[in-house]
């Protein structure tokens, strides 16, 4: 069977979570086991509560089925600060004195958001972030700090780069059909939305002749 | 026993290693066969045209998983390329009789070429080398000259959209994938 015309342009949803689905992630099993045997490679052993390194799609096979607990990624965890970052700017350390304990500092996310909202260029995410972010919210809520927050950041986060890709889209309007178009810092998903929409105009724009004063076309004064 | 670690010695198995979540943010590189089937997927399917069919990684891991299934499909693999050309072949059958019956059967014996040309023209289709992909590269090599079309970076969090035909050499080379 051919392939449907669909899926030639673009990933189905499903195919990219699968692809984003082999990325490691630890997990906290409550079972004890030697190894597990696969095609690919081998992982474990698994011993109670040492974390174990295994791919997504095996840690939530294995929570679904309430063999462990899944450690979410430190870029969806909230990060308790140091001293050191407040010491390193002197500017904060009068507001620092007020405290007694150090505040906690945005999270990884938080932090994400506020430079995506202020730099014009896009910012460098996990490959996966998307993909991951919601296979963890939705197979693994309960593992998740600060369920609401996360969802609602992620989302901010995502509006803010799709307004930006809609920049780099009007920037294919002056390219050169010489040069070559610079996508650093998408993640795997953004791509695949976008892949369509830009190949398609990639394509139209270097079929495009060359622009140039044609010499029988003279300004007559 | 031995089947099984006989099967198992030909198949490069390593454990892998991505570790997404490390301060460079980079998938680092994986050998094992399921990893480099999954990039030839990701390729092929974003690529105009088809690549090439990697008959022995396929057999490989076809063998294993009829072992690990239990189950004998002892035609499959031997005609998995094969099928492919039969495929191709009977689509082209039954597009030359359907053209045939609706309207070149009816144009004089001179039009009837299928595989006519007029003036650069070709009535077969090919792909077109010119058409839109997304690189990035698989191993961090610095900047490379793309032809005319400037210096690019070859890394794997550089990602860039090009033209097919200036980076098939490297696709050709494993030197970048497509995403």
């Amino acid at each position: 069977m051919a392939l449907p015309s669909k899926l030639q342009r673009q990933f189905s949803p499903e195919e990219i979570q699968f692809i984003a689905g082999n990325d490691i992630i630890s997990i906290v099993p409550n079972f004890t086991m030697e190894k597990m045997d696969f095609i690919q490679a081998t992982y474990g052993p698994f011993i109670p509560p040492l974390q174990s390194q295994v791919p997504l799609w095996l840690a939530l096979a294995l929570k679904k089925n309430r063999k462990c607990t899944i450690v979410p990624p430190d870029w969806l965890k909230k990060v308790v600060v140091v001293f050191l970052v407040y010491f390193s700017r002197p500017l904060l350390l009068p507001k620092f004195i007020l405290f007694k304990t150090p505040p906690i500092l945005p999270e990884y996310l938080q932090e994400l958001l506020q430079q995506e909202e202020a730099q014009d260029a896009i910012q460098k995410v996990p490959f996966h972030y998307m993909e991951v972010a919601h296979m963890l919210l939705e197979f693994a809520p309960d593992e998740m700090p600060d369920l609401e927050q996360v969802r609602k950041l992620l989302k901010d986060v995502r509006e803010c780069r799709q307004s930006k890709t809609r920049a780099l889209l009007e920037g294919l309007e002056d390219i050169d059909r010489e040069k070559v178009i610079k996508l650093h810092n998408l993640s795997r998903m953004e791509i695949n939305e976008l892949r369509p929409i830009f190949t398609e105009a990639f394509n139209e724009i270097t079929k495009l002749p060359e622009v140039g004063p044609r010499e029988d076309e003279t300004m007559e004064a | 026993m031995d089947n099984h670690s006989s099967l198992s010695s030909s198949i490069n198995i390593t454990q892998s290693s991505n570790a997404l979540y490390e301060a460079t943010f980079d998938d680092e590189l994986n050998t094992d066969d399921v990893a480099e089937l999954t990039e030839i997927w990701i390729n092929e399917r974003n690529c105009p045209e088809i690549l090439p069919y990697k008959k022995r990684l396929i057999e490989d891991l076809m063998e294993l998983i009829e072992h690990q299934a239990r189950t004998t499909l002892p035609d499959v693999r031997e005609r998995l390329s094969d099928k492919e050309i039969e495929y191709a072949q009977s689509y082209q059958e039954l597009l030359e009789k359907h053209y045939t019956k609706s309207f070149l059967g009816s144009l004089p014996q001179s039009q009837q070429d299928v595989n006519e040309k007029f003036n650069n023209l070709s009535s077969v289709s090919v792909p077109d080398d010119y058409s839109a992909v997304i690189i990035r590269g698989k191993e961090n090599e610095g900047d490379i000259q793309l032809d005319s079309r400037g210096e690019i970076t070859l890394s794997p969090t550089s990602i860039y959209m090009v033209r097919y035909s200036d980076v098939q050499l490297l696709l050709e080379e494993g030197r970048v994938e497509l995403i």
